[in-house]
């Protein structure tokens, strides 16, 4: 995967469909019969990723 | 009757718990693909404006569009999470009645960000949800 592929927003959200696509075969294999409700979603990796960098600055400024 | 309306209220909480559950894996292989690029936009901007807030913003301004896009699209997730729990739960309460609205609102307001077949199957889930727990959002709880 190439760095610039998420330059716009739009190629970010072409990812996210084609994940999309392949998800309900993927739970079709995995899950069959009734679905039971995944975990909710946690603290991202990209907010984790910003909260560090503002945690940094924010230390720097301090000093 | 009564076995009609359960049959029907568990294949819509079915496709309520496939969508939820849809989306929040799709979000987060989204997340696993966009943080690297996030993180270091962030660390090349940090170390190039360590003390220039201004500048260090700009410099992330179109990386923090998607950020943002991204954190819409999980708030909704996690609405409509929550909205799903409680309905599969059981709980046919005040709680229920009052996040299906709310997980509604955040979906509608991400809806834009999505490519056209996930907001078909949106479309259909909120039919769902107005359905099941029609009313508005006043607050989230």
């Amino acid at each position: 995967m190439k760095p610039g592929m998420f330059e716009s927003i739009k190629d970010a959200f072409a990812v996210l469909g084609q994940a999309w696509k392949a998800i309900p075969e993927i739970v079709k294999l995995f899950r069959p019969g009734k679905p039971t409700l995944d975990r909710a979603l946690g603290e991202s990796q990209a907010e984790k990723e910003l909260r560090a960098i503002e945690e940094q600055r924010a230390a720097r400024k301090a000093k | 009757m009564v076995l009609v309306l359960t049959a029907c209220s568990s294949s819509l909480q079915d496709s309520a718990v496939r969508t939820t559950n849809g989306l929040g894996l799709a979000l987060e292989a989204a997340d696993a693909v966009f943080a690297p690029v996030w993180a270091k936009a962030l660390a090349d901007a940090n170390a190039a404006f360590p003390d220039d807030d201004g500048r260090f913003h700009q410099a992330v301004a179109t990386q923090m569009q998607i950020y943002e896009a991204l954190g819409i699209a999980r708030d909704a997730q996690r609405w409509l999470h929550l909205a799903v729990q409680q309905w599969v739960a059981g709980d046919e309460g005040a709680m229920w009645k009052e996040v299906a609205p709310c997980a509604v609102a955040e979906l509608r307001q991400a809806e834009p960000l999505f490519t056209a077949e996930q907001q078909a199957a949106f479309a259909v889930l909120i039919a769902d949800l107005d359905a099941v727990a029609p009313g508005v959002c006043v607050s989230h709880p």
